[in-house]
């Protein structure tokens, strides 16, 4: 009894019942895009006219 | 009865010709193939790294998309009608961001594919939810080089007068080719 149990595990292993199914091969990645800005300041109005009109001191 | 056992030995000698019987029989040859696809030279992947984002007056720079370009892979698949999905994750930084000011840059992501015949079929992707886009090929994937190509679209802030917060911004587009049984 003990030889014929021995002699099914083998075959129950090989069952293709039990058998792992192969998984599907993809054809994947990822590409990363980076980028930065860097701190700073500008005037967004780089220059400007102020006139003063008559410098010269009415002595 | 001489001549009826001559004619019995002359019968058996004829039917027990063993010149004439045949052997035949067939040997049958199978194999399989799985269904799979696998990339054919450069790996999908690769960083495009755009250095700065903002423009001259500190808002997005309006040419990313040129300035990514379009990246090439070679894709193969056995199966009848493979499967891609796309998804885009933004340009983000992790600094906050308050009103008038954006911390993440979003954009579509087209993985155009060439078909078996002839055409072509693209599966786009926007960044700005979480989820991937998934389409099938609707034939076999051309037998070619360069027959899967990534290109990018329609960058955009909240608002195109948002300043972009400082700091180093990383996104991502997965790409993902899978056979369908």
């Amino acid at each position: 009894m003990r030889k014929l149990l021995f002699l099914a595990i083998p075959a129950v292993l090989a069952s293709p019942v039990l058998a792992q199914p192969a998984l599907a091969q993809n054809a994947s990645g990822t590409v990363s895009i980076d980028g930065s800005v860097a701190g700073r300041c500008l005037f967004t109005v780089p220059n400007q006219t102020i006139s003063l009109v008559e410098l010269l001191a009415g002595e | 009865m001489k001549k009826i056992a001559l004619i019995a030995v002359a019968a058996a000698a004829f039917s027990a010709n063993p010149a004439m019987a045949q052997a035949t029989g067939t040997i049958n040859l199978t194999g399989v193939v799985a269904s799979k696809c696998f990339v054919e030279g450069t790996p999908i992947g690769g960083t495009h790294d755009f250095t700065a984002l903002d423009a001259t007056n500190g808002t997005m720079r309006t040419d990313l998309a040129t300035d990514f370009g379009t990246k090439n892979f070679t894709v193969k698949c056995s199966s009848l009608n493979p499967t891609v999905s796309v998804k885009a994750l933004p340009l983000a930084t992790t600094a906050t961001a308050t009103a008038g000011y954006d911390n993440s840059i979003d954009y579509n992501a087209i993985v155009t594919v060439d078909k078996s015949g002839g055409g072509t079929t693209a599966v786009t992707d926007a960044s700005t939810d979480t989820t991937a886009t998934t389409g099938t090929v609707g034939a076999r994937l051309a037998n070619s080089t360069n027959n899967v190509r990534v290109t990018t679209a329609s960058y955009a802030t909240g608002s195109n007068t948002d300043l972009l917060v400082a700091g180093t911004y990383n996104g991502s587009i997965e790409i993902t080719i899978s056979p369908t049984n």
